[in-house]
């Protein structure tokens, strides 16, 4: 479910980008963040993501 | 200068496009589902083409300004280093002799070491537009290819969410070897 919600903050992005709205680099930066954090939180769980 | 700036984003754009479109199509036909991390890279190339679409973007009413093009140089890059510890991750996880690697290799390497190459080559070629800003003009010029260049990318991202969606059910995360589509039971 995290997954799919990281790819519809993609579309949400690219939906501001394409209308030129202000949010549309916050929301990049928000979903960046979560994705930098989802991972390193990964590192210290190997069992998680070992693959 | 400025069509020849616009045609390498787009051309930047649709290199994304393939690469999530060639990764779904080894899901399909080989019919082996990506892991976590797989997912995580799949992701992180889609963060790296909001980039380039920035500038496709910004560059439809007016003018294409240096500002533009470094801020989507600036996303592509970020996104890119991002693509770099969840590939550099997996590539590692599997980097000691006699260990098979997770999945087919295609061309010799698995999926996970092209994207680490992929992002590489995506932090250099940033680098090289950022440079080329310098020869940006004033001109407003009409863009064609950007509708059509949006649209794939739309259709490629909403394809793996579903994808995905289908993979997880109704699970928080996916599991570390995934074998079936777990909404379908």
């Amino acid at each position: 479910m995290v997954y799919a919600i990281f790819m519809l903050l993609v579309l949400l992005t690219l939906a501001a980008g394409w209308r030129g709205h202000m949010l549309e680099l916050p929301l990049f930066l928000v979903t960046v963040a979560w994705v930098l954090v989802h991972l390193v939180l990964d590192m210290t769980d190997p069992l998680t993501l070992s693959f | 200068m400025t069509r020849l700036y616009l045609a390498a984003a787009t051309l930047n754009v649709w290199v994304l496009v393939l690469l999530l479109a060639a990764a779904f199509a080894v899901q399909l036909i080989v019919g082996e589902l990506p892991c976590p991390l797989c997912v995580m890279q799949r992701v992180a190339l889609m963060l790296v083409a909001l980039g380039p679409l920035h500038i496709l973007l910004r560059a439809r009413h007016d003018a294409l300004t240096v500002r533009d093009a470094a801020v989507g140089n600036g996303i592509a890059i970020l996104a890119a280093l991002l693509g770099v510890i969840a590939s550099g991750r997996q590539t590692l996880l599997h980097i000691l002799p006699g260990d098979a690697g997770f999945g087919s290799p295609v061309l010799g390497f698995h999926l996970y070491t092209w994207c680490l190459i992929a992002f590489a080559c995506q932090i250099a070629a940033s680098a090289v537009m950022l440079l080329a800003t310098a020869w940006l003009d004033d001109k407003p010029l009409d863009w064609h290819a950007t509708g059509i260049t949006t649209l794939a990318f739309a259709v490629v991202v909403v394809a793996n969410l579903l994808s995905v969606a289908a993979e997880a059910g109704f699970n928080w995360d996916l599991p570390a070897d995934p074998v079936r589509y777990l909404l379908f039971g």
